[in-house]
């Protein structure tokens, strides 16, 4: 996630000029209606932009865990990884491989999942609420810092 | 599970057979496993008729039959008619639920505001008002009608500082402020896990990788200080 700093002060540079916007309060409520509007396809942007950032995450940990466990000296614990083939990876459904780097059911994973569902729902061009996307970029973060650990 | 059904003693045998029969019709007809009961009332004419209720409340009506109907209506007919029924109370739940909801979250702002109009030091001058909330999609799902929600102003000469509900319903946050201090924006949200808990205000400052702090009186006043 090396960009989301980046990603972040843009998204809050841009949000800002729309906040303003969408509280001033010289404007009818249509008008800030309006303005809200634009905040939430703003807001769907820049989470979609962060979501690709743990995305990519994700599939680097991926990678590194099937490395990591191929060289395990026990062949009953290397076998099933020894048939898995790196470059097919993206084979797995995304949310399989979250399971490699959370445990299924967990906290973390059912917040991956939430989002996930809200970032194809985006994809596919159906109406999601607005997002807080400093909130769900520094819980992303903090996923992610934990699935580190866990490789 | 399945659900579970009760029937009052004074239905009469053979009304009582035919409602024994159609149990999985009703079961089908229902969204949810939930205890359904049958209960027997007379209408006006002194006619009796056959009450099915959800979780053995009376508000819960899924259907209202006849002695003839129960008797003699086709299945079919019979599934639909409580099919209807309880998708106008799904919804009206529904709507109930994002009415509450919104009292809440005004309760919630007139809360957060009293709070800083009570931190606000002299020579701040201080505007309580109303606005019309944003029109958000659940309420226009469940023709909700928007409602006035509070804003607060803090005004010391040229400076000023305004707090204003943007939306009630957001990934990530149980509720977003859009705070104005001079030209600057910054954005309030309650974080609390559920809606059972109080509040949990912070603020997102922006100018750090971990960008919510809890929003406390020393927070709110060093901002303030940050435009006198």
């Amino acid at each position: 996630m090396n960009d989301i700093e980046r990603i972040h002060l843009h998204y809050l540079e841009t949000s800002s000029m729309i906040s303003a916007k969408e509280s001033d309060l010289s404007l009818s409520p249509t008008e800030r209606n309006n303005w809200a509007q634009v905040r939430d396809a703003n807001d769907q942007a820049y989470f979609a932009l962060i979501f690709a950032q743990f995305e990519d995450v994700v599939n680097n940990l991926c990678v590194a865990l099937v490395r990591k466990m191929r060289t395990e000296p026990q062949w009953s614990v290397k076998r099933s990884w020894d048939v898995i083939n790196i470059s097919d990876l993206d084979r797995f459904s995304f949310m399989n491989r979250v399971a490699l780097l959370t445990e299924k059911g967990s906290t973390d994973y059912n917040d991956v999942e939430t989002y996930y569902k809200r970032r194809c729902e985006i994809d596919h061009g159906k109406a999601v609420p607005p997002i807080s996307v400093t909130t769900v970029g520094d819980k992303l973060f903090d996923i992610a810092q934990r699935m580190r650990k866990n490789i | 599970m399945q659900n579970r059904f009760e029937y009052s003693q004074d239905i009469p045998r053979k009304v009582l057979d035919k409602l024994l029969d159609r149990e999985p019709l009703c079961a089908k007809a229902v969204f949810e496993t939930s205890p359904l009961g049958w209960t027997r009332e007379i209408d006006d004419q002194k006619r009796p008729l056959y009450v099915l209720t959800k979780h053995g409340l009376v508000d819960f009506r899924l259907g209202i039959f006849s002695e003839d109907e129960i008797l003699n209506m086709t299945d079919e007919i019979f599934k639909d008619k409580i099919l209807i029924q309880d998708i106008d109370e799904q919804r009206r739940q529904e709507t109930e639920y994002v009415v509450e909801r919104l009292e809440d979250w005004k309760n919630r702002l007139t809360h957060l505001f009293t709070e800083i109009d009570h931190w606000t030091p002299q020579p701040w001058q201080i505007l309580h008002s109303q606005i019309i909330q944003r029109n958000e999609e659940l309420m226009r799902r469940f023709d909700v009608a928007p409602k006035e929600v509070p804003i607060l102003t803090l005004l010391n000469g040229k400076q000023r500082v305004a707090f204003v509900p943007s939306a009630l319903w957001i990934v990530g946050a149980d509720g977003r402020v859009n705070v104005t201090i001079n030209a600057r924006q910054y954005i309030l949200i309650d974080r609390r896990d559920t809606s059972l808990d109080a509040s949990r205000w912070e603020i997102i400052l922006g100018n750090q990788r971990s960008q919510t702090v809890p929003f406390t009186q020393e927070e709110f006043l060093s901002l303030l200080r940050g435009v006198s």
